[in-house]
């Protein structure tokens, strides 16, 4: 059957067996009406048959524009119907995942489509980081008094969209500052360079521009020792697991690494430096090639903004069975290289084991930043209730806090973080497990 | 049970019940004829089963229910038998017999009539004997000298025969002085004045005499023939009549009891019988409710009632609902996280008092290295710039209920721990605050502490 | 999320539209206790007239709930229920006020639209435009087909009238034709079974011009997946096979059960012998068609294959092949294959003779054979 009738329909029959009963006993001369509404409920039959067919045949088109975590992420379709038939009314209704969040438009609607013309419905999300299936439509046909509805079908193709994430300039800035004074890549190292390292007596073959002129005044003859620069290569890390989503909409631990990574991502390439990225889970280990400023960034960015969020709430958690490690010692370089890595505190024991044997190398400084997610979400509550909710969650901070101990001594620099905790002290905290 | 697919569909079937109830209302209703008199069918005494069933066992034979449906073939030989005819041939009949017999050769008849009712037939055949019609005498005593062999008959009320022509009279009464002729053959065939000598009760009796007499003449007349015998001749009786109380004992006792029930059934189960009165009872009765006032709206309600529910049966209904829509999750683990909120504080309870005195112990002892159960501690906090009241009051007030909570002093006896730990909340947020942390502010511990 | 403010637009227009209704069945309230007061107060009034009025005011008052109900929750069903108690038994005269019969259509709409509309469909649909536009469309659609359809129930209508004045010549028929045409209740069974029709042959036939016109293998598909595949399907005219099969089988069973009541003392005249010959042969053919269709019915069930009638083949020839041996041996004669040949002729003659006379005389039953 093409259309079936819906609970409206007993409003027709009654009204017809109404009439016609009113006109057979001589109430009111009403046959007529009722023989009316069997032949509306005929035509209605008829049009709702034919509708359903030219539904089945409209053509859709979408697209979308904005993929900026933060920003609107606007999906429209275009929806034409080449029948002659008119089509009132259609219920669509948009599939998309239920992690994403509406902010115009509505997700299902009524609609009317005319004949040999087209409606388009667009709606905008709130977009976030990650790969996102957007579409097909459901459509349904209903005719205008509800009386026959159709099948309900799938119009229309997925729309696959990727949305990088917003890296925080501020943190990009301070890096930028910082690593002028800091030296977050000095080696150490005597050479060829823009930053300071120290001053020394003068041997013969120094070049002239390097005396340091202020011992002189004092009569000792010096010259100035730059810091060699070293050409730096960097691995940034996320362990995805199903908490990386816990907690508000744009506020979520996973939210919070991709701003991270995306902002040191940005720093690196600004300074010309290496970088890939390695995306973690339970079952996968899915890494960039290491490429070098401009190139590694978008890389590094492709990568992040390909992540599904949907396969994320699957994944059951990081355990340590050597297939990172394994991945990451035969593509890293001979050089030295700084891997940052990203995870949630129940992860991080088990991603520290695995990056252990990595961390012990003398080439290979790691870094573990990790993420509460019991803790995203607390600002939007109460200052009496946040009170209550650090009493009950307390031991498990402390219990963090004897985690990150743990992980120190695999010889991993290991910092907690806040969900408030961005710029400044990440950097500082970085800098000073690596001075 | 498997629902099982029919092809034949049940609106069909009741639909070609209906088209039949139909024609055979318009043709009317049927009664099986019952006889009480000569005819094949007849079990009773009057009847000729006997005969026919004999008759049959021998002979091809066929039983004329109605001229018109005889079919004879070619190169044929009929002989045709007359008994008893209850009602005279009509014109019509006769020409049709006349052609049936005329189409054979060497047919020949048997004729046994005390009416006269069968003497067109005669004349029309050619046969010579005519019937007088009408008894003269009742059981008079007849010698046959008949080809197949001599008999003395007893006769029933036989009527006399005269010749019209050239025939031989075979049967003649004896020992009376003027005697009639009750029997003639002549080439078209044997003649008798009385029919009951082939009667049911005749043949079934103890005297073998009648029915070798009988078969006699049919090997005779009949060799290698088809035998016709006529059952168009006898009335049929309505067994209507009996239930109406219209006829006689003596003829009920006639009948044959298993036709009558046969009869009567074929009667009944015809849709006319109890179809007709049916339809003309429920006419009657809406008509006469249609009068009446409370009955009428029930009608009126059941009717309309019954037709909705007729024109909604073409289709089954669903019930119709919105197309689904997603729905958003906004906050994953939303759960888990309110678990650790307690909305009003009504559920705080003890426990949370001690990690409440934990936490603040704690980062006392980080920051300061003095714990909170020291003496110490009230001057630590006022150095840190708490007000020294309050800090005394604070760490003696957190100390008697940790003991209390910890159950190493039963003072004070009763406790609400909800309210009593709302409290030290409230007041260990001051305190923390001299210390530079803050547990009801976004920003302050977990930063801090980790 | 649906729209608040669609949902209250769509109330305050429903309450409107139903005040007609409400209005003719608060007066009637009204009235019906006007005439109790007047009974209460004047104590002189026939017992059967006050109980019309007070059932009229009962019904009045339900209908106005009913309208409430209907107007609340928009649903066009149960205001046609409204209706329906107002025309029977408060006030026929309300069918013919089209403003009582618009909330019928009216209602319906809005459920559909209220239902449908979200927060936020304007903004997804880029405005009201495109809505109006076909919804003009479609209200122009619409109208033709009510002006088709009013006008074509005159014709039917006209029609059923015609019905109405039917004369039959035969007498049997006439009684039937007056039950059917003449009262009310017969010519609304008549109406609803002609209706019935029209509508199912037009459902058919929309159906197959789109499937013609607009072949749609989606639509194949999901017809063929939402068949039960489990279910068997009854090959069309399955019985009569089966009834062919166990008239085959049958005589040699006949023969056997018949000859074998024939030993028994008793001795039975013409007509009784006949009927026991009926009654024999009408037995065995019942039981055999059942126990056929039963059997086939399993082979069926599984898998429509040559199987059954392979079954049926062998069932035939098992029950001839017994009555043969059966007949082969003779105490008197010995081990004759004359014998055999003989009883299984006989066999056969007796039992289709009997049924044929069965058949004979359930014609003349009928009266379609004189």
């Amino acid at each position: 059957m093409i259309t079936s009738s819906t609970q409206r329909a007993l409003a027709l029959v009654l009204l017809a067996s109404l009439a016609i009963t009113a006109d057979l006993f001589g109430l009111a001369p009403a046959g007529r009406i009722g023989v009316t509404a069997v032949l509306v409920m005929i035509a209605l039959k008829l049009y709702a048959t034919v509708a359903q067919a030219s539904l089945e045949s409209l053509r859709v088109s979408s697209r979308h524009e904005g993929a900026l975590e933060g920003r609107p992420l606007r999906v429209s379709y275009e929806i034409c119907n080449p029948t002659y038939v008119p089509l009132a009314f259609v219920e669509l209704s948009l599939n998309y995942p239920e992690y994403l969040r509406l902010s115009e438009g509505s997700s299902a609607l009524i609609a009317g489509i005319p004949p040999k013309g087209c409606m388009t419905y667009s709606v905008s999300f709130a977009a976030r980081v990650g790969e996102h299936e957007i579409g097909p439509l459901r459509a349904l046909f209903r005719d205008p008094f509800g009386i026959f509805r159709g099948r309900e079908i799938t119009i229309g193709e997925k729309t696959v969209v990727r949305v990088k994430p917003r890296e925080s300039e501020k943190l990009r800035r301070f890096l930028l500052s910082l690593s002028r004074g800091a030296g977050m890549v000095r080696t150490g190292k005597a050479g060829e360079g823009l930053e300071f390292l120290a001053t020394r007596d003068y041997m013969p073959g120094d070049d002239l521009k390097r005396i340091f002129w202020r011992a002189l005044a004092k009569g000792r003859l010096a010259v100035k020792e730059f810091d060699r620069e070293s050409t730096q290569y960097n691995v940034l890390l996320l362990a995805v697991s199903r908490d990386m989503l816990a907690g508000p909409y744009l506020q979520t631990p996973f939210e919070h690494a991709a701003r991270i990574i995306a902002s040191l991502s940005r720093y690196f390439a600004d300074r010309g430096e290496h970088q890939s990225f390695y995306l973690v889970g339970s079952r996968r280990v899915e890494g960039t090639r290491m490429a070098r400023g401009r190139r590694g960034y978008e890389a590094v960015m492709r990568a992040i903004s390909r992540v599904k969020l949907s396969s994320m709430l699957e994944e059951e958690g990081f355990s340590a069975d050597g297939r990172l490690s394994r991945a990451l010692l035969g593509s890293l370089p001979r050089e030295r290289v700084n891997l940052i890595a990203i995870a949630t505190a129940n992860n991080a024991i088990q991603l520290a084991e695995e990056l252990k044997a990595l961390a012990s190398s003398s080439r290979c400084s790691v870094y573990l930043l990790l993420l509460l997610p019991q803790l995203y979400g607390i600002e939007s509550v109460s200052p009496m209730e946040r009170a209550v909710f650090r009493i009950k969650s307390f031991q498990e901070i402390m219990a963090v806090k004897g985690a990150i101990k743990e992980i120190k001594k695999r010889g991993i620099k290991a910092i907690a973080l806040a969900p408030s905790d961005m710029a400044r002290k990440i950097v500082r905290k970085l800098a000073m497990e690596r001075v | 049970m498997k629902q099982k697919v029919s092809l034949l569909s049940l609106p069909l079937l009741l639909s070609l019940l209906l088209i039949g109830v139909i024609g055979a209302l318009e043709r009317g209703p049927v009664a099986l004829p019952v006889y009480v008199g000569a005819h094949p069918t007849n079990e009773g005494p009057m009847g000729l089963s006997e005969l026919y069933q004999a008759i049959r066992r021998n002979y091809s034979t066929i039983l004329v229910s109605s001229w018109e449906a005889v079919r004879v073939e070619g190169n044929c030989k009929l002989l045709l038998l007359v008994i008893s005819p209850e009602v005279p041939y009509t014109e019509e009949e006769i020409e049709k017999i006349s052609s049936v017999m005329s189409r054979c050769v060497g047919s020949k008849i048997l004729v046994a009539d005390e009416t006269g009712n069968a003497n067109p037939l005669l004349s029309a055949i050619g046969s010579a004997a005519r019937i007088g019609g009408g008894a003269q005498r009742q059981y008079p005593l007849v010698s046959f000298e008949v080809p197949w062999g001599s008999y003395v008959l007893l006769l029933d009320r036989p009527s006399p025969l005269f010749a019209h022509g050239e025939a031989k009279a075979v049967g003649v009464e004896i020992g009376v002085p003027s005697p009639q002729v009750y029997s003639f053959m002549d080439e078209k065939g044997l003649v008798i004045g009385d029919g009951s000598i082939f009667l049911n009760q005749v043949l079934r009796s103890e005297a073998q005499l009648y029915a070798d007499f009988l078969f006699g003449a049919i090997r005779y007349l009949c060799q290698n023939c088809t035998v016709l015998l006529d059952a168009t001749r006898a009335e049929p009786f309505n067994p209507l009549s009996i239930i109406h109380g219209r006829v006689s004992i003596e003829v009920v006792q006639l009948i044959d009891p298993v036709s009558l029930v046969i009869s009567l059934l074929s009667f009944v189960l015809h849709p006319s019988a109890w179809l007709v009165p049916l339809g003309a009872i429920a006419n009657r009765l809406i008509a006469e409710f249609l009068l009446v006032n409370p009955i009428r709206e029930l009608l009126i309600t059941a009717t309309f009632v019954v037709l909705a529910l007729f024109l909604a049966s073409r289709e089954e209904s669903a019930a119709d609902r919105p197309l689904r829509e997603v729905s958003e999750v906004h906050w994953y683990g939303y759960v888990a996280f309110k678990k650790n909120l307690v909305k009003g504080g009504g559920s705080l309870g003890r426990e949370d008092f001690i990690s409440l005195y934990e936490l603040f112990n704690y980062l006392l002892s980080a920051s300061t290295g003095i714990a909170l159960n020291s003496p110490e501690a009230p001057l630590v906090l006022e150095a840190r710039g708490m007000d020294g009241r309050r800090a005394r009051e604070y760490v003696s007030f957190m100390n008697k209920f940790y003991k209390r909570a910890m159950g190493k002093s039963w003072w004070p006896p009763v406790v609400f721990w909800g309210s009593t730990t709302r409290k030290a909340l409230e007041m260990t947020e001051e305190a923390l605050k001299a210390l530079g942390y803050s547990i009801m502010e976004a920003r302050g511990l977990e930063e801090r502490v980790l | 999320m649906r729209s608040t403010r669609v949902a209250l637009v769509a109330a305050v227009l429903a309450a409107l539209l139903s005040f007609p209704l409400l209005d003719v069945n608060a007066s009637a309230v009204a009235q019906g206790f006007d005439v109790t007061l007047g009974i209460v107060m004047q104590r002189e009034k026939q017992t059967m007239e006050n109980f019309a009025v007070f059932m009229k005011t009962l019904a009045a008052m339900l209908a106005f709930l009913t309208t409430i109900v209907a107007a609340v929750t928009l649903s066009a069903s149960v205001y046609a229920f409204a209706l329906a108690i107002t025309v029977i038994t408060v006030n026929p005269g309300v069918m013919s006020n089209p403003l009582l019969l618009l909330p019928l259509f009216a209602y319906s709409v809005m459920d559909v639209l209220v239902k449908g509309w979200r927060r936020g469909q304007l903004t997804s649909l880029g405005g009201p435009r495109s809505l109006a536009i076909s919804f003009l469309l479609t209200l122009s659609l619409l109208s033709a087909l009510f002006a088709l359809a009013w006008l074509s129930s005159e014709v039917i209508w006209k029609y059923f009238s015609l019905l109405r004045g039917l004369e039959v010549s035969s007498p049997f028929l006439s009684i039937f034709s007056e039950l059917l045409f003449k009262n009310p209740i017969g010519l609304s069974f008549v109406i609803g079974l002609a209706l019935m029709l029209i509508y199912g042959l037009a459902r058919e036939l929309a159906e197959a011009l789109v499937a013609f016109v607009r072949p749609s293998p989606k639509a194949a598909r999901d017809a063929l997946l939402s068949m039960d595949l489990e279910a068997p399907i009854k090959p069309p005219l399955s019985s009569l096979r089966n009834a062919l099969v166990s008239l085959a089988v049958s005589p040699p069973l006949y023969y056997l059960l018949y000859n074998a009541l024939l030993l028994l003392p008793v001795q039975l005249s013409f007509p009784y012998d006949v009927l026991l010959r009926f009654v024999v042969a009408a037995l065995v053919f019942v039981v055999s068609w059942f126990l056929i269709s039963r059997l086939t019915a399993s082979f069926e069930e599984r898998e429509p294959s040559l199987l059954s009638p392979i079954a049926g083949l062998m069932l035939i020839l098992a029950t001839y092949g017994l009555l043969y041996a059966l007949a082969l041996w003779e105490p008197s004669s010995g081990l004759s294959p004359e014998a055999g040949d003989d009883v299984l002729r006989k066999a056969i003659l007796s039992y289709y003779e009997t049924i044929v006379y069965m058949g004979e005389l359930l014609l003349v039953f009928m009266g379609v054979a004189p």
